[in-house]
């Protein structure tokens, strides 16, 4: 089982980012830690596994003091075993000092998490982030000096207007660096971020799918040959090091959320906290969780199963998916379409997308997707 | 006799007709309060939804008035344009009309040609300013509308409130004192006119009729005039909340008649009923056998499906007589049925029945109308079109004939300029135009009915802001220049799109329908051209690229929830798509061209 805390504090608003947070965090930063600690109090009872995984995300987790992060990961210690866990906090090139990150190894983090996003200071600049692209190089350098082994970066491809040569030259600044992980998401234009408004406006489009495809394919071919492994449609990993966190994602495991917006799996329920931090600070003092939950029907357990699977180079477990629903005629029929198709295959009962089919995984999983 | 009055309503949609009769029926005890559910007329829950009734039905209230007692029947008409012949029907029925009009709306077309109708059958109108209670309501205007379109007296216009109740005992006075009663003779052979039928899945068709002369008796032999069938009178009766049955029903009343008929299309609105002993010499004038105006093919989303969507049909022919189909085949979509419908709406109400109570998920082809066309070889016999893709060789054809229509617009007069430029667009002639009052005009045009057909509704609605009515009837049919247009997908005729369009207007409207499908049709894995074509010759084209990338690559936390709703909405859309070759289409693309200026 996996513990995710969500930190609901940024300096300031990305252009593209639609996770939920409050750069006016100052006056009640102190009250957001408190309600944090007695939500995990009084969710407890709800952990019935060992700990395999504890992940600070947000927001911007770099803005936590260090004791608050050390009374987070105390308390989960005092409640259960945290043996072997992997403990991510993730940081901002900004945040990381040697100090810091002498603080954070104290604390108990394990791997870090840095948002480098862009090795190009104007897109940097245009992205509405605090730093350059120095400043990520020193991050990265310090944070492995320090003795940090896992240590992953996030970067965003499909930028508008840059093409595939622009990509290429960003991705030789990867080369080098001492890191474990990589995750490379795709530029998209959510709703309620400027970079939808401005898509609205008409001052700036998605880069055209083509390109998209050709940075996607140049990626995993670049990151490969130095040897990174693409075990899901955005990470990466060397020598194994997958994110044990985001895989419990993926493979279906629960986890327990903490914060605002914070989600929660407990088969068969999924639960979600209120995206509002005063709504929460406030529930939370009346010793009531604000959460919305929905139980997974037979079907939606089945589907999920797909859309999750598809994205892993592990694919989705053919007895699993049996054992949830009997497999139609039309689903054989759909999985035998692609296979011919060579967008996905079978190898050890598991149902596997190849490279191609990972640039259809919304297709291919919404065609397999039960009634 | 004395004692009876026989009156329908004549309102437009939405002006208060139902609501009215809900108090009439409320204030003659014909219903209680209790059992009192709003708009208690309308039975069909796709009546209630969309606030008019679509099948008339009749209802009989007693009432006592300064100390005799009266037999008033309430004969409800259809509002709609494509029900105008059971209209006249209903109208032929009664003595007397309410005409309601909304005192916040004033007089819409639909309104008119109804009474012109009823004026026609010689009907004392009663005219009822309803609404009155709401703020918007201009009594002085839309009462000087009525005075100069009836050339009755101030008095005699009657304000009123379905909701508050405000005016219904005046109503019910009006009815007593200025409806003449009905004439007819007891002891001369039985003629009484079908004026609607229902089918009733225990009992078979009932049919509702009006009886003026002679007296009709359970057991009697019975004689339907005009399909000449006869039948045994299992029951007859009168007409309350249910059915009352009665050992006879004479002339003056109004009844029901159950006599083990199982088909609806045996039981014709118009018809009359007569004694299989001793018959009447003639039937009762006015039976006309209503033909389909518009046509358009019915078929499954699922080939598989074809013999239950057969099944479904009959079902629903079994209480809607005036739907026509016949089994056809398409090499796009395989085999369906060519439907012919009396409008529009008729054809929405179809299809929304077929999904509604059948559960069929069905794809509606363009509607088209009846052409007429003529082959040089024998250039004075008429081949019926009913599907353009049926249409012979261009070559061998002499001249098409399609049908044509009065159209009746009323409209604000700041509204006549876009209101003709619509009707014009429309290849419409304007023929006549009246100021009803200072600022409502009636524009009179004929047109074809095929540029009804194509979304002509809702570009008047828009051009006039909503205020536009509208109404028609068919004039007959005028040789136009039409030529067949063809859509292309992936470089295959799909004959399901073809449609007979004015030469005129061809280039312009393959242009966009292929614009329009290619934002209805989604991307797939290949790359598809769209194209319009004459014959041999492509005058436009379109390309929908292919889907190369449909992924995601973006984090999104521990948010599973929001993901697997977006795919299962992706999985939904392509629940309602039909393979035609290789191509996906949606059902909303077989009906591009009606949707040409979304």
């Amino acid at each position: 089982m996996g513990i995710y805390f969500h930190i609901p504090f940024c300096k300031k608003k990305c252009t593209y980012c639609d996770f939920h947070f409050s750069t006016n965090y100052r006056p009640y930063y102190h009250e957001m830690i408190t309600s944090m600690t007695q939500e995990l109090e009084m969710k407890k009872d709800r952990i019935n596994s060992n700990i395999e995984s504890v992940y600070f995300g947000g927001g911007t987790p770099g803005l936590l003091k260090s004791e608050d992060i050390k009374g987070f990961i105390d308390l989960c210690r005092k409640n259960f075993p945290l043996i072997e866990a992997e403990i991510t906090l993730e940081v901002n090139p900004e945040n990381v000092t040697k100090k810091n990150l002498k603080d954070w190894k104290e604390a108990g983090i394990n791997r870090l998490s840095i948002g480098v996003q862009s090795f190009d200071n104007e897109v940097l600049k245009w992205m509405n982030r605090s730093h350059n692209s120095k400043q990520s190089m020193d991050a990265i350098y310090f944070a492995s000096e320090e003795g940090f082994e896992q240590i992953n970066i996030d970067i965003i491809f499909a930028l508008p207007q840059k093409d595939s040569f622009y990509w290429k030259k960003q991705l030789k600044h990867i080369e080098s660096l001492p890191i474990s992980h990589l995750s490379a998401y795709q530029l998209t234009f959510e709703k309620k971020t400027l970079l939808f408004h401005q898509y609205k406006e008409k001052l700036v489009y998605p880069l055209e799918d083509e390109e998209t495809r050709n940075q996607f394919l140049f990626t995993h071919e670049f990151l490969e040959n130095i040897g990174f492994e693409q075990y899901e449609i955005s990470n990466y990993a060397k020598n194994n090091s997958y994110s044990k966190h985001n895989s419990s994602y993926w493979m279906g495991k629960e986890y327990l959320g903490i914060g605002p917006s914070a989600h929660s799996f407990h088969f068969p329920y999924r639960f979600w906290n209120i995206k509002n931090n005063r709504t929460y600070i406030n529930s939370i003092k009346n010793r009531s969780i604000p959460e919305e939950a929905e139980k997974l029907s037979v079907s939606e357990t089945f589907n999920e199963n797909i859309m999750l699977g598809l994205r892993t180079k592990w694919g989705v477990d053919i007895n699993e998916l049996k054992k949830i629903k009997p497999l139609s005629f039309s689903f054989l029929e759909t999985i035998d379409c692609y296979q011919k198709q060579k967008l996905l295959k079978i190898e050890n009962e598991k149902i596997i997308l190849t490279l191609e089919g990972w640039l259809l995984t919304d297709k291919i999983s919404s065609d397999l997707f039960c009634d | 006799m004395k004692n009876i009055r026989n009156f329908c309503i004549i309102a437009h949609i939405d002006h208060g007709k139902s609501t009215l009769a809900d108090r009439l029926l409320q204030l003659t005890g014909t219903i209680s309060d209790r059992e009192m559910q709003n708009q208690a007329l309308d039975d069909m829950d796709l009546e209630r939804e969309r606030g008019i009734t679509i099948k008339s039905h009749a209802i009989q209230m007693n009432y006592t008035y300064q100390g005799t007692p009266y037999v008033l029947n309430l004969i409800d008409t259809p509002g709609h344009v494509d029900f105008s012949y059971e209209v006249s029907r209903s109208i032929a029925a009664c003595e007397g009309a309410l005409l309601i009009i909304d005192a916040s709306q004033g007089i819409e077309a639909q309104t008119i040609s109804n009474l012109y109708l009823a004026l026609e059958h010689d009907l004392e109108i009663i005219p009822i300013l309803n609404k009155m209670d709401l703020p918007g309501a201009m009594p002085e205007e839309v009462s000087d509308q009525i005075i100069e379109l009836l050339g009755c007296k101030q008095e005699e216009i009657i304000p009123a409130s379905g909701k508050t109740g405000m005016g219904v005992d005046k109503i019910l006075q009006a009815v007593i004192e200025r409806i003449p009663y009905p004439k007819g003779e007891e002891s001369a052979p039985l003629q009484a006119m079908i004026f609607d039928s229902v089918f009733n899945s225990f009992r078979g068709i009932i049919a509702y009729y009006r009886v003026k002369n002679g007296i009709i008796r359970k057991g009697d032999k019975v004689k339907f005039f005009n399909t000449g069938r006869t039948y045994n009178a299992d029951d007859v009766g009168i007409l309350k909340m249910d059915l009352c049955p009665k050992n006879e029903v004479k002339a003056g009343d109004v009844g029901y008649i159950i006599s083990g008929i199982k088909q609806a299309n045996e039981v014709k609105v118009g018809d009359t009923i007569t004694s299989a002993i001793n018959p009447c010499t003639t039937a009762i004038k006015g039976f006309e056998d209503v033909k389909p105006m518009v046509f358009a093919g019915i078929y499954p989303v699922e080939t598989d499906e074809y013999e239950e969507l057969r099944y479904s049909m009959e079902k629903l022919q079994l209480n809607d007589s005036s739907l026509v189909f016949e089994p056809e085949s398409s090499a796009a979509l395989g085999f369906g049925f060519r439907c012919g419908f009396l409008g529009m709406l008729h054809m929405e109400i179809i299809q929304e029945r077929l999904e509604r109570e059948f559960n069929m998920t069905v794809i509606t082809t363009v509607p088209n109308v009846s052409y007429n066309c003529f082959m040089k070889k024998n250039p004075d016999k008429a081949q019926i079109v009913n599907n353009p893709s049926e249409l012979p060789d261009p070559s061998g054809i002499d001249r098409i004939e399609e049908p044509f229509i009065k159209a009746q617009v009323i409209t604000k007069s700041e509204y006549i300029g876009q209101v003709m430029n619509l009707c014009i667009e429309k290849r419409g002639e304007l023929k006549n135009q009246v100021y009803l009052t200072q600022n409502r005009v009636e524009l009179s045009f004929e047109m074809p009915l095929a540029e009804i057909v194509f979304d002509f509704y809702d570009r008047l609605k828009s051009v006039s802001r909503g205020y536009a009515s509208f109404d028609y009837h068919p004039i007959g049919y005028k040789s136009s220049d039409l030529i067949k247009l063809d859509l292309l997908l992936n470089s295959e005729q799909i004959d399901a799109l073809s449609a007979l369009v004015h030469r005129s207007n061809a280039y312009d409207l393959g242009k966009k329908i292929c614009v329009k499908l290619k934002e209805l049709i989604p991307r797939q894995q290949f790359e598809i051209p769209i194209q319009a074509a004459i014959g041999a010759k492509i005058i436009a084209r379109e390309t929908i690229k292919a889907l190369r990338k449909d992924v995601t690559a973006k984090c999104y936390g521990g948010d599973i929830t929001r993901k697997r709703k977006l795919l299962e909405k992706q999985k939904e859309g392509k629940k309602r798509m039909r393979q035609v070759g290789r191509v996906e289409v949606p059902q909303e693309a077989f009906l591009a061209v009606l949707k040409l200026n979304d």
